[in-house]
């Protein structure tokens, strides 16, 4: 079926089997990469992108539900001179170790700051709560995100 | 390629019906189901862009569409005025990013004993809107779940909306797991409970993962009516639950420990009634 979408500020228009996983169009029919599979299960955050804003798992997302929609992912953080900010704090705190999680988790914080640009570190934990790292700790990643916030325009 | 329709009429919906395809609003079960090819569907009909099951609304009753998601149930106002065991059940929903996707008739339709929107809606007493192909019907939701993952839903059906009761009797929610997000609930429990001159006057107790369905604590909700939610009286109802109660040993929790977990959720619900 033929879908029309938004892919990181610029429409795309694909023909999709309706049930393919939005990480399979990315990670293969796109070359976008960034987005990682861990457990293809919506249990680990990897595969996080932002759909209207809102992080979802890539995982979940069947083709035929992206006519009309925003989906946002890791590619466009790093294009965007505001978001980077987030994406230096990462790397300033030591946030990242093998990287995996990493893309989920700086989307999963993007949204959070969109929505509450100051939040505390219980917002902030909540809101991570659906991406797992088993490198860090996350004692770091929470403290890249409090990091970035003193730095948002 | 397998087909694939969006409806966004209940009239285009109930038609498409007849050809019994597999439905999928949020996709956060039948994804995973699909993918592990446990399920291998030869048409989807996808219920999300239908208008009559979106919007959460108050007319005589608290309305909120099936297709409506757990992100949005959890903070929306009328939710939280009307129903905040509900919007507390919905803000524990695996995590940001299930609940922006899952939906409260996608909870309903799967019928997991674990479903976490279960228990509110039971210990409120809502009452759910089946379109089909006579048009409309309704069932309580106690007649709805009919068995371990089975509902009273025709395969020409579809759940359109969920009716609750406007309430201002005190109500509550809680869930244990092996952590607060992404776990299924070990045990869980939502009460609803008019108090009298210091005495329930009503109470509606369903709990969760203690039985093949989610269960109404009937014979508990006996021992509390007509009494005053004393110390005493919250153990002798945490007794009386963890006998009503039939909970099973399985991977993820032991019954003898759903037993006595049940029983502490009630006797906190009765210790912080008002």
């Amino acid at each position: 079926m033929r879908v029309s979408f938004q892919l990181n500020g610029r429409p795309c228009t694909l023909d999709l089997d309706p049930i393919r996983r939005l990480i399979d169009v990315l990670r293969e029919d796109l070359d976008l990469t960034g987005t990682k599979e861990g457990c293809g299960e919506g249990e680990c955050g990897a595969c996080t992108v932002l759909m209207d804003g809102l992080p979802v798992n890539s995982c979940l997302v069947p083709a035929c539900q992206l006519e009309g929609v925003s989906i946002l992912t890791i590619e466009a953080v790093a294009d965007d001179p505001r978001r980077r900010r987030l994406l230096e704090s990462f790397v300033e705190e030591g946030a990242v170790q093998c990287g995996f999680c990493s893309p989920g988790m700086v989307l999963s914080a993007m949204s959070l700051l969109d929505r509450c640009p100051d939040p505390a570190l219980e917002d902030v934990r909540r809101a991570l709560a659906g991406n797992i790292c088993r490198c860090t700790g996350y004692e770091r990643i929470f403290r890249a995100i409090d990091r970035s916030k003193g730095r948002a325009p | 390629m397998m087909p694939c329709h969006s409806p966004r009429t209940v009239s285009e919906a109930a038609a498409l019906l007849r050809e019994r395809p597999t439905v999928i609003a949020g996709g956060t079960d039948l994804m995973v189901a699909i993918h592990q090819k446990a399920i291998a569907p030869a048409s989807l009909l996808d219920v999300t862009r239908l208008t009559e099951a979106r919007g959460i609304r108050v007319d005589t009753a608290l309305d909120i569409g099936a297709a409506e998601t757990f992100a949005a149930i959890a903070s929306h106002p009328l939710v939280l005025s009307h129903a905040p065991a509900l919007a507390a059940a919905a803000s524990s929903v695996g995590s940001e990013q299930i609940r922006s996707r899952a939906t409260i008739g996608g909870n309903l339709v799967t019928a997991s004993p674990s479903g976490d929107s279960i228990p509110p809606l039971l210990a409120l007493d809502a009452t759910t809107v089946i379109a089909g192909p006579g048009g409309l019907r309704e069932l309580p939701l106690a007649g709805f779940i009919v068995g371990y993952r089975l509902t009273a839903l025709d395969p020409t059906e579809i759940l359109l909306r969920i009716r609750i009761p406007i309430t201002s009797r005190f109500q509550s929610f809680a869930k244990v797991g092996p952590r607060r997000a992404v776990a299924c609930s070990k045990v869980s429990l939502a009460g609803c409970a008019g108090l009298s001159a210091s005495r329930f006057s009503s109470v509606r107790l369903a709990a969760g993962a203690v039985a093949p369905t989610v269960i109404l604590l009937e014979e508990t909700a006996a021992v509390l009516l007509h009494n005053e939610p004393t110390p005493d009286l919250a153990e002798r109802a945490a007794a009386a639950a963890e006998r009503e109660a039939r909970p099973i040993d399985d991977v993820r929790s032991t019954a003898q420990y759903r037993r006595h977990v049940l029983g502490r959720l009630v006797s906190r619900f009765v210790r912080s009634a008002r």
